[in-house]
């Protein structure tokens, strides 16, 4: 095998142990072990026996995996590495008895366990491409960067306005979209950023929704060109002067609102417990 | 001789390298910290450095998730440097935090040997009896 391939190997299975981290993370750690690396070997001519001594002073990847993992919590991913009769083939070449690079070696049986111990409970252990959906472990306000907050504060005034000017559907339908896409788009390890926000937008959402389901106040709509008007009960002028709900109600009352505690926002006879805000109800 | 070139693990007891491996997760980064007191280093020549000390570092590959993990908690800071001969180079930095860190490292660990050190010593019951309670440091301590 030649020199670039006996790092490369390495490098891959480092990347793959710490497969549960952060991307930056990850790739902090990776990075740095490659500049380790190329400033080891850049000092003298390149040889097989130099880039084994390198890879064999690094350590085994699980090892590494385990350091990095110090400060992760107990549901830290770490994948372990895949059992390929080619890469143990590959990599026995440059393990040495007391620091194998990978494979099932003198350090194998203690890294299983590890990866097995640091797995338990959760659906780590496995590849991304085949684990089930992922979910943070930490909700703490303490795990998130600083830069989030100015973001969430900027979702929860346009959910304010999104609730005042928008239908309360559709803004709900918005949250809970995001923050679908959120969850896979942060599954797929392309960042946590839209995670974060698109949870953020949900809770602030629905957090206001319910604020308004508590409160009882109909936050304003949008002008909607129907009327939802029930058949039998034909709008018709009050005889005490009353504004028929056709006339008194915003145009934009649709049977998304009959359920509405508001005085003015149904024409429906059993939704309104207003008298004076449904004709039929009133009229006999 | 290091643990490469004798072929042997540092403690051939396993229960010993549990014992080590724990130990070293509390003490290993104070002594990067301290190392780096003396000036800027990159990672290559920090775990020359320490790979010197057997008993405290054995995987040169482990300095780099460790110091990662200084870096997000401020306690290093890092500088891209040309080298004269290969790529440039990374080169960790104190900070201000990390040297108040290490100097609190250096304050408690005294006095944190020192009482290790008076536990794990073996007692003569003659003479414990004799002299009245063993006093070993943990008095007054409400533990």
């Amino acid at each position: 095998m030649k020199h670039e391939e006996l790092i490369e190997v390495y490098l891959q299975d480092l990347e793959r142990t710490l497969g549960g981290l952060e991307t930056t993370e990850r790739d902090d750690v990776v990075c740095s072990v490659r500049e380790h690396i190329d400033l080891f070997l850049a000092c003298e001519p390149i040889t097989e026996e130099r880039v084994r001594q390198v890879l064999d002073n690094l350590g085994p990847v699980e090892r590494i995996a385990r350091e990095a993992a110090t400060d992760q919590g107990p549901d830290t991913a770490l994948l372990p590495v895949e059992e390929r009769p080619e890469a143990e083939n590959r990599t026995s070449a440059v393990a040495s008895p007391t620091h194998p690079v990978s494979g099932p070696n003198t350090d194998r049986p203690s890294t299983d366990s590890f990866a097995r111990s640091g797995t338990q409970g959760s659906s780590h252990g496995f590849s991304p491409s085949t684990s089930p959906l992922r979910f943070p472990t930490e909700w703490g306000a303490g795990s998130w960067p600083l830069w989030v907050w100015p973001i969430v504060a900027l979702l929860a005034i346009a959910c304010l306005i999104g609730l005042v000017t928008h239908p309360i559907a559709v803004v709900v339908t918005a949250g809970l979209v995001t923050f679908g896409v959120s969850i896979v788009h942060w599954n797929t390890r392309l960042g946590t950023l839209l995670f974060v926000a698109g949870s953020a937008f949900a809770v602030c959402v629905l957090g206001g929704f319910a604020f308004f389901l508590s409160t009882g106040t109909e936050p304003q709509q949008l002008p909607v060109s129907t009327v939802e008007v029930p058949q039998g009960n034909p709008p018709s002028p009050s005889p005490t002067g009353v504004p028929t709900p056709s006339e008194s109600l915003p145009p934009t009352a649709s049977s998304s609102d009959t359920a509405s505690p508001s005085p003015t926002a149904s024409p429906s006879p059993t939704a309104s417990p207003s008298p004076t805000a449904s004709p039929s109800a009133t009229v006999p | 001789m290091t643990p490469r070139e004798c072929g042997q693990p540092i403690a051939a007891n396993p229960l010993g390298e549990k014992v080590l491996t724990q130990m070293r997760k509390g003490v290993l980064e104070y002594c990067v910290l301290a190392h780096l007191r003396c000036g800027p280093s990159y990672g290559l020549e920090m775990a020359a450095a320490l790979g010197r000390h057997r008993w405290l570092f054995t995987s040169e590959g482990t300095l780099y998730p460790l110091l990662a993990r200084l870096r997000r908690q401020g306690w290093v800071e890092t500088t891209w440097r040309p080298s004269d001969a290969g790529p440039p180079r990374r080169y960790y930095g104190l900070t201000a935090q990390g040297e108040a860190a290490v100097a609190a490292f250096t304050e408690v660990w005294a006095p944190f040997r020192a009482e290790v050190d008076s536990v794990l010593s073996p007692v003569d019951p003659a003479s414990a009896h004799r002299d009245g309670p063993v006093t070993d440091g943990f008095e007054g301590d409400e533990r």
